[in-house]
């Protein structure tokens, strides 16, 4: 279901981007537009039916992208 | 390593544990390549990638690229993830890099205290995230000065009902948002006195906009009572409109922060 690949995938950006306080290295990469990703993430769960919303654990188990 | 190849680094071990073989998965760049770099008492693991390929200028240009922000993102919470089941790591966010071995072996000497503290306060748990869409419910968006101003409005000639209407969006933002910074709040201190575990709060505000959410660190045999423990929220919560999303769980990224945990 196309909209639970874009869940998991924002979900997992959601976590790895860097945002705050963190453990930098000798250089972090910025990624820009992070608001962005936060605001597509609330439009993908926002389309979601009520029901579906409570989701456990997340879909990562079988990753989005289909890679191995 | 070459001047023209960085190391991707994707977190960072005690060299007391065991890692698990990375046998089958795939590193950042789409190989499965991997090398892990010890500095005594740490181990990181990192991959070998092209300097050009992770440049601040090429994550710029893909910045809004899902395809390719999520194809390298799942790659590296997929080697975290891995790592995370049968060691404590400490996972570093995505794009954290350095230029050779011998950097990431200063690195991880000269924040060895840094990481101390955070292996202690991680050992043993794994990070769960709750997120609530709280916004649009009824139940946050009415006061007695909200009411006051509608009153008003009513009965103002036009040019003032229209000042009026404007200060009404003002003040139904700011109710709006200080309801939805108690609401967190009451999760927040329900959650802490149900498990007593380290929270991160992140508020609307911090999240650019999008939905409030609380991170915890829970310890990995709670796991399953805490997702029990949400299902029966969310259901009571249901009553209010408020949607509840869990994921988990995670590699303890938001409890990776050294410098102010």
């Amino acid at each position: 279901m196309a909209e639970n690949r874009d869940l998991s995938l924002l979900e997992t950006l959601d976590h790895l981007l860097d945002r705050g306080v963190v453990i930098t290295g000798e250089a972090t990469i910025s990624v820009a537009d992070v608001d962005l990703l936060y605001l597509g993430l609330s439009v993908v769960l926002g389309n979601i039916d009520a029901v579906d919303r409570l989701r456990l654990p997340p879909s990562l188990k079988k990753p989005p992208g289909g890679e191995s | 390593m070459t001047g023209e190849s960085v190391l991707y680094t994707y977190g960072i071990a005690s060299s007391g544990e065991a890692l698990p073989s990375l046998e089958g998965l795939v590193s950042i760049d789409g190989r499965a390549s991997f090398r892990e770099v010890r500095e005594d008492r740490w181990t990181a693991v990192a991959s070998e990638v092209p300097a050009a390929e992770f440049s601040q200028e090429e994550v710029d240009r893909h910045s809004t690229d899902l395809e390719w922000l999520g194809r390298l993102g799942v790659r590296h919470q997929r080697v975290n993830e891995h790592l995370s089941q049968s060691t404590d790591i400490i996972p570093l966010r995505a794009f954290t890099l350095f230029s050779s071995e011998e950097a990431l072996r200063g690195w991880l000497q000269k924040h060895s205290d840094e990481l101390e503290r955070v292996h202690a306060r991680t050992r043993g748990s794994l990070e769960w995230t709750l997120r609530f869409e709280v916004r649009g419910t009824d139940w946050m968006d009415e006061t007695a000065e909200l009411a006051g101003i509608r009153a008003e409005i009513e009965s103002a000639p036009s040019g003032k009902a229209f000042l009026l209407q404007k200060k009404l969006e003002r003040e139904a933002e700011r109710v709006r948002d200080e309801a939805e910074e108690r609401f967190i709040g009451e999760m927040e201190r329900s959650i802490s006195e149900r498990f007593g575990v380290p929270a991160v709060i992140e508020s609307r505000d911090t999240r650019g906009g999008a939905d409030p959410q609380i991170s915890v660190l829970m310890p990995r045999g709670r796991g399953e009572e805490f997702e029990e423990w949400v299902v029966r929220l969310a259901e009571d919560l249901r009553s209010k409109n408020v949607g509840v999303l869990l994921t988990g769980p995670w590699p303890p990224y938001s409890f990776a922060g050294g410098v102010h945990g």
